[in-house]
This record gives C-alpha cells, structure tokens and sequence, in this order.
C-alpha cells in the first residue's frame, strides 16, 4: 500500500501539491497530465530524488518521505534509456544484485529468470548502444524488477516507441498486476491510460484534480481541462438559462442546447458527448431535444469510425461509423443535421 | 556560392598549415640537427639519463597523488550547483595564467624552511627545498589545472539520469561513483592525467626556483645552455623531446583502448 499524505513541494515558481493519494497492492494507477503538470517532480519525491516540503510517504506501512533513494524500495523506468552503457544487457540486470549478498550463480540464475519473464533472453550479452528503443525499455523493467521494488514508477515509458512495440511492452506491463506490486503510471498519453490503469487520476497545475475509475472520469470530467485529456472535444463555456419545466437551456454562441437537471449558475461548462450525436440528412422526427444543422467543416478517419466536425454556430464533433459515413456521402461544405438527446449534454462542475 | 565553398577549405588549410608548420619546423630542424652518434653519446652520460629518469618518476607521482584530491575536486564541480562553482574554477585555472616563474616564488613561499607548512613537513622528515619532493610540488602546481578540467568535463558529461537510475537501483553515493560515474568519465580522467603529466614534466620555470637541484631534464638543458652554449644543450634537448612523445603516444594508446567503456 502506498499512502501520500499531503505532500508539498516548491521548486522556483512552480508549486506542487498537497497531493494526497493510496494504492492498494497489485494496483496500476496512471497520473495523467500535461507536460508541466508536476508529474515528474511528484516522482522525484516518491523516489526520494528530492524531499518534500510538507507531508509524509508511506510503502506498506512504512515511512520513507525522508530516505535516499538506495534505501526505499521503489524502482523506476525512465522514458528514455537509463540502462549503463559500459555494461551489457546481463550486467545491467544484475547491477541492483551484486552487493546485495547474493553469490555469482544465484545473480546468474536471477538475471536468466528475469531476461525469461522479459522477453530479453537472446540479449542478455548485447551492449546497450545496439539495442531498439522496445528492448531498451524490456531491459530496463528487467533491471528494475531485479531491485525486487514495492513500487514500481514507470515515467512515460512509452513515449519513444512505436505503435507494435507499445503492444508489446503494454503486455508485459500487464503481467507485473498479478505480483502484488504497486505501479504507478506516469503519462500524457489517455489511450495508454485507459488501457492500463485500473485507477486513473489527472493532474494539472501540482494538483491530482480528479482520480477514480478510468471509465467514469472520462465519462464524467470534472472540467474542461479532464476532458481535454480524456480526448473529449465538444465542450463549451455557457450561459444558462434557467426555465421551469424540467430542462434547462444554455446558450453558446447564440446557439441554444437543451440539458437537463438543476443549475443555479449563469455560466458553465457543457460536455457533448461525441459518441450521442447522431447525423441525418434532413430534419427527422425524433426525440432528440437538440436538433442543429450545419456544414461540414473537417472529418477524420479513425480506428474505427469517422470523426465528422459541423458548423452549427458553434463546432461540433459527432463520431459515426465508416458504414454511417458512406451511406451520407459526406464531404465538406455538405449541411447536415445532428441530433442529440438532453441526456447527452451534460454539465460540468 | 561556388567560388567561396572552394576558396574557404583552401584558404583555412593554408593558415591551419602554416600553424603546423610553426609548430613542427623548430621540433623537426632540432631533431635532425643531431646526429643519432651524438644522441647515444648523450644518451650514455649519467647526469642526462638521470635528469630525464627524475622528471618523468617525479611528474608521474605529482600527477598520480594530485589525482587523489583532484578527481574529487573535479566530480565536484560537475555536479555542484553552488555560486561558487565558477569562482573555484577561477582559481583553479590561476596557476596556468600566471608566469611559472613567479608561481615558483609563490610556491617556495609557502614550503620554505622558514614558513609554516615548511617547518611542520621538517618536523615528519620532508624537505622542500632542492628536494625531489620541491619538483613534485611544483610540477603540481602548476599542471593540476590540466586534470581538473578534464575530469570535471568528463563528469559533467554522465548524464545524471544514470547516476539516478544506479541509486534508484540500491547503490549508495559511493558505489554510484564507483561504478557509474567514474568509469564513464574515464576517459576523460585518463586524458586529464597524461596532460597533467606531459605538462609537469616539463615544467621548468617553477620547478628552477624551488628546486634548482636535483636537476630535471628541462633544467638541465638551461644549465648546459648557459654553461657551454646551444650546441651543448641540443643533444639532451632532442633526447627529451623523443622521451616525451613516446611517453605521450604510448599513453595516448592507453586512453584509446579504454575508450569502449563509453559507447
């Protein structure tokens, strides 16, 4: 169990926390954020790189905000290569287990095991330099895992692979969960984060602004800035007008959107969610509160899908199927409608 | 465009040749105004062979005991993020600025039998003065400079991040020093040393005032100058000058073997 009780930290202008946060064992929790969130600092303090202002550290019941870093067991990969280039792949694993007490042959045995797990066997003899970015970061979960960590902080560790290579170390990174290690993530990256995480918490500003299931904080941002990680796109400052019947309408741009539920403020936040728009090629009978058309401004092909822009006084993604995509021949310039329920447009704290 | 990329190489490689020629043509002329009879005729006589064998014994063990605090020194100022880093790097570069005449005066100052640090070295048996031990120092003093920053830029160049990884890993500060940093600043340690080592050697305005006796190599050639002239000290001069380029190829060799320890 990791406990971060109210750390702070300033360094120049820049202030971190209070950041409060626990892990349970076995748990992965990605901290997601911008560059300049404090990421880096907050992992710089868990390893004992630097010390905290205020606040205290616990790893599994034990106090560490003040050791140095060779006596907390908690290890980390690097986004970019840390391995020791006057070592070969062997020697870098086996570094944190000479002068641990262990003989020649169980550091061999150890090194071969981990290499295994790896999948770094048939590299255990290279040199770092001749080594692709992929293997760089298996050697060097390797090598971390050879500390025996209760804590394992992975800082970006895929940011310079590519798309292939990504699955692969995502595999690997799975398989530690069943270890009764504590990961924490480190990235800028949503998909990596909400393929990982089994928590997710964002951060921005110093401060983790929200933290839980992946799945709800990117269904319900707490605020423009989450959904902007999540990688939401139609989110909007508004003036609400309340009414008595029920629904609620907001105006942006001059552009009226039918909500639900109660607002006592004049000026908000919505959320659209892209997946609840639907497009239609004239004005059909529907139950849908919100009903605008407009141009297509920009379209993208996704994965799996189409991301379709509209000008309908204001800019709004709908994500439809290619099939969907195909059948309303759209093009840019062509006027379409979207349609969305009142369910679908949802205030934001 | 055309005419300035052709003349740029050509004029550049004459001034640079012209450089090398200034260098090389008064080594070159010297060397080959002696005849190789007279080089082992010099080559035989006691006083020379022992003056070269002192400069280079007593240049190498400045150089290896200078590099006991100066290698800490220069780790030191790699990583230090103090105000007074450039201050200290100021100073340490002062005794290559200053005429090694008078850093010879400075020096003798401080580890005369009169001063201080002279009358507490006599009390445990050490003599400055005339005094292999006076050569050592000087040849110190004035070559450290050459050590320090080179292994300073050595260190400066390990990236940190390594050192972090090493600790983050179990090692304490020691074994990170002894096991990362050091070996990858190598390289750039070694180099600080034979340039330490060719300088000390060679010292000879610093080393005259304090130690004009026993005579190194670089003495003894301004001895024989002004006791019988040039042609008298051109033989032992030519005998050094061979003795140090073989002494700085061979360790120059050394450097480029290890140089696979930073790939």
């Amino acid at each position: 169990m990791l406990e971060v009780k109210h750390i702070s930290k300033k360094v120049g202008v820049f202030q971190l926390g209070p950041v409060n946060l626990n892990i349970a064992g076995g748990k992965h929790v990605v901290l997601l954020g911008p560059s300049g969130a404090g990421k880096s600092l907050l992992l710089e303090l868990l390893c004992g790189f630097l010390q905290p202002d205020n606040g205290q550290i616990f790893l599994n019941n034990k106090e560490i905000s003040r050791l140095p870093p060779n006596k907390r067991s908690v290890g980390i990969v690097l986004q970019h290569s840390a391995l020791f280039p006057h070592m070969s792949v062997a020697d870098n694993i086996a570094y944190p287990l000479k002068y641990a007490g262990w003989s020649v042959r169980q550091i061999k045995a150890e090194v071969v095991a981990l290499a295994e797990k790896c999948f770094v066997s048939h590299l255990l003899d290279r040199e770092p330099a001749s080594l692709s970015g992929g293997e760089i970061q298996r050697v060097s979960i390797a090598r971390t895992l050879a500390r025996k960590p209760e804590l394992l902080l992975l800082d970006e560790p895929m940011t310079s692979l590519d798309v292939q290579l990504r699955d692969d170390l995502r595999n690997l990174i799975r398989q530690l969960k069943s270890e009764n290690l504590i990961v924490l993530h480190l990235t800028h990256d949503p998909e990596e984060a909400i393929r990982l995480a089994d928590e997710l918490g964002i951060m921005d500003a110093g401060k983790i602004i929200q933290f839980g299931d992946p799945a709800l904080v990117f269904r319900n941002p707490s605020n423009a800035f989450v959904a902007k990680m999540a990688g939401l796109k139609n989110y909007y400052k508004a003036i609400i007008q309340p009414s008595s019947n029920g629904l609620q309408t907001a105006f942006v741009n001059n552009v009226a959107l039918r909500f639900n539920g109660n607002c006592s403020r004049n000026a908000a936040t919505l959320l659209i969610d892209e997946s609840q728009i639907s497009l239609s090629l004239s004005l059909t009978d529907s139950s849908a509160q919100n009903c605008l058309a407009g141009q297509v401004v920009d379209f993208h092909k996704l994965p799996l899908g189409v991301e379709v822009s509209l000008n309908v006084g204001i800019i709004l993604v709908s994500r439809i199927t290619e099939e969907s995509f195909q059948r309303l021949e759209i093009k840019v310039g062509k006027t379409v409608w979207a349609s969305f329920k009142a369910s679908a447009v949802r205030l934001m704290d | 465009m055309k005419l300035q990329v052709k003349t740029l190489p050509l004029v550049f490689s004459l001034l640079g040749g012209l450089l090398l020629l200034f260098i090389v043509a008064p080594l070159l002329s010297l060397i080959l105004s002696r005849s190789p009879n007279a080089l082992f005729q010099a080559a035989s006589e006691p006083q020379v062979t022992q003056s070269i064998l002192l400069s280079l014994s007593v240049a190498f063990l400045a150089t290896l005991f200078s590099g006991i605090l100066a290698v800490p020194l220069a780790w030191m100022l790699a990583r230090s993020k103090s105000r007074l880093k450039g201050v200290i790097s100021g100073l340490i570069d002062l005794p290559v600025m200053i005429p090694h005449s008078a850093a010879g005066i400075a020096v003798l100052g401080m580890i005369n039998r009169e001063s201080v640090a002279g009358k507490i070295a006599s009390e445990i048996g050490i003599s400055f003065v005339d005094r292999p031990a006076g050569i050592a120092v000087a040849m110190a003093f004035v070559s450290v400079p050459f050590l320090i920053n080179a292994a300073r830029d050595g260190f400066a160049a390990v990236p940190l991040k390594l050192e972090k990884a090493a600790s983050s890993l179990g090692a304490g500060s020691w074994r990170v020093f002894f096991s990362i940093s050091l070996p990858l600043a190598w390289r750039n340690v070694l180099s600080g040393f034979v340039m330490m080592f060719a300088r000390g050697m060679s010292e000879f305005g610093a080393v005259v005032i304090i130690a004009y006796h026993p005579l190194t190599a670089p003495v003894l050639i301004y001895d024989r100058f002004n006791a019988f002239g040039l042609k008298a000290a051109q033989e032992i001069s030519v005998l050094f000058i061979l003795v140090s380029i073989v002494v700085f190829v061979a360790l120059r060799m050394i450097g480029k073997n290890t140089d696979h320890v930073r790939s």
